[in-house]
């Protein structure tokens, strides 16, 4: 465990050792407020526990009858799958194509590191940042549109967002 | 005179299940499903509100599971294993479900507040009246809550305080690292705390 | 044969040292930008260095102004308001932070009204840039930065 959240959330939960837990307890700053905290997650859990029970699913059998059409759907496919004749004879046995794999792997692996080795620079991260999703207000700018591009030369992802409504130059006052 | 099973016992006609479901035997595979289909379905349930959707996301998990069954090894636990492909299966189908791209929409879910921008914040939760709630009123204020979540954050916070799930359970659920659940719990709860706590102080 | 490439592949690959160790948490600044063409242009902002080429590139602007920033260091689990002007605010929620960065809710607002909300991961050395709305004959951009 290595940052104050992991910690904290163990502490919460009773999954540290009683010298984690010491050695975490003597460095809170304020543990009346960390005890608070601890309480108010008991609470939340024992809160949504109670109020979150297994909900019944309806019709039980109906759900088997329907998995078991689906099932038997797949069995069907699979067979006619595996009906068709294999013509193929080949020098190719198992342990051929698993050395084959094995050096295949080998040798990229090499190339690889030799590769990102020359791109590689001192303390950079390899990933650009990523727009998981985008939201506008269809009720405010109904003609938005976005759309996302990235930058490789210089790493900067953009959100370009078209269509909100154009204001006038006072808006750019600090 | 009937005797229920032993854990052992039941450990052990576990694992006959799933040989005889992995050699091709869909009635041992029907009383696996017949033992889980209700966690499964309530963790969906709670995972996307919709009791339609919650049915159709579980048959796709169960199915998958069946034409993957044949990869299961036993190193952890079926339900566990059964656990990763259904997690998998509802939080596609949750990020599929979110907005992307042109044409955005706002979720009726996620309630946009009047915020002044110049006042700093730390999640506060609104005031509600000292008065018993109605038990509809309470779920929906915590399905409200719990759609503010990511998937990933839902996910975390119902296995580990519905299904009691331990940390590594969760990580090989979510096919994320110990660390990455612990963090989302942190947020998770406090998120949750910040949205509900007049609720359930008020109880 | 193949045996000898397979080890000398494994050898090569395990004797190069990755660093895993996660490192502390950054601080990320936040900026609203309006972006304007005009004949004689200021230099940018020191702020701006950086990202100028680019901005003048992806936008086609030449002047770049700073009418708002914040420099902040994020906790997971909190909401904070970040870049912020007479008439936009950029508010945070923190979701997550890992070696590579954070992963945040962001929402733009243009006084009270929210203009757009996204859910993004912001990597180091990978800033990140939002254009907004027509001011005048310029434009709004938001960028933040982990630095």
């Amino acid at each position: 465990m290595k940052t104050f959240e992991e910690k904290f959330t163990a502490w919460i939960d009773d999954q540290l050792s009683d010298a984690e837990r010491a050695q975490f307890e003597a460095a809170l700053p304020d543990r009346p407020a960390a005890d608070a905290e601890k309480e108010q997650a008991h609470k939340l859990g024992a809160f949504l526990k109670e109020q979150l029970k297994t909900r019944a699913m309806a019709n039980e059998e109906f759900f088997h009858h329907q998995l078991r059409g689906r099932i038997a759907r797949e069995k069907a496919d699979e067979s006619e799958t595996q009906s068709l004749p294999d013509l193929r004879t080949t020098w190719w046995s198992i342990r051929r194509l698993l050395w084959a794999g094995v050096t295949s792997l080998a040798i990229f692996v090499v190339c690889t590191f030799f590769v990102v080795r020359e791109k590689q620079t001192q303390d950079q991260s390899q990933y650009l940042s990523q727009i998981l999703n985008a939201r506008v207000d269809p009720a405010v700018s109904p003609d938005a549109t976005v759309s996302i591009f990235q930058t490789k030369e210089d790493r900067v992802t953009v959100l370009w967002v078209d269509g909100l409504k154009s204001l006038p130059s006072d808006y750019a006052a600090k | 005179m009937h005797t229920e099973a032993t854990p052992a016992e039941a450990d052990v006609s576990e694992l006959d299940l799933v040989k005889q479901s992995q050699a091709g035997n869909t009635e041992a595979f029907d009383q696996l499903v017949s033992r889980y289909r209700t966690r499964v379905f309530g963790m969906i349930y709670n995972m996307v509100h919709n009791e339609q959707d919650a049915w159709d996301l579980a048959q796709d998990g169960f199915v998958k599971a069946w034409k993957s069954i044949g990869r299961f090894r036993g190193q952890s636990s079926f339900y566990t294993w059964i656990y990763r492909i259904i997690m998998n299966v509802t939080i596609d189908w949750l990020r599929k479900k979110q907005v992307k791209g042109a044409g955005a929409e706002f979720d009726d879910a996620i309630q946009l507040k009047e915020i002044n921008p110049a006042s700093r914040t730390v999640p506060k939760a609104e005031a509600l009246p000292h008065e018993r709630m109605e038990q509809r009123e309470i779920r929906q204020r915590i399905d409200a809550a719990i759609a503010q979540l990511t998937p990933e954050h839902r996910a975390v916070i119902l296995m580990k305080e519905l299904e009691d799930m331990q940390y590594h359970e969760i990580a090989e659920a979510l096919d994320c690292s110990i660390g990455t659940v612990m963090s989302r719990l942190f947020y998770a709860r406090k998120k949750l705390q910040n949205l509900l706590r007049d609720v359930y102080e008020n109880i | 044969m193949f045996r000898f490439l397979l080890v000398a592949g494994a050898g090569i690959l395990f004797s190069n040292p990755v660093v895993t160790t996660a490192t502390a948490a950054e601080h990320v600044w936040s900026g609203l930008v309006v972006a304007t063409n005009v004949a004689k242009p200021e230099p940018p902002p020191a702020e701006l260095h950086r990202l100028d080429r680019t901005l003048r590139a992806t936008f086609g602007y030449n002047q770049f102004e700073l009418i708002g920033q914040a420099r902040k260091k994020l906790v997971n689990g909190n909401e904070d308001w970040m870049a912020s002007s007479k008439h936009f605010a950029l508010h945070v929620d923190a979701q997550g932070e890992s070696a590579e960065g954070y992963r945040l809710n962001l929402q733009l607002f243009q006084d009270k009204t929210l203009l757009v909300e996204t859910e993004a991961k912001l990597n180091k050395s990978s800033p990140l840039v939002i254009k907004g709305p027509q001011i005048g004959a310029g434009q709004l951009l938001l960028l933040l930065v982990i630095q």
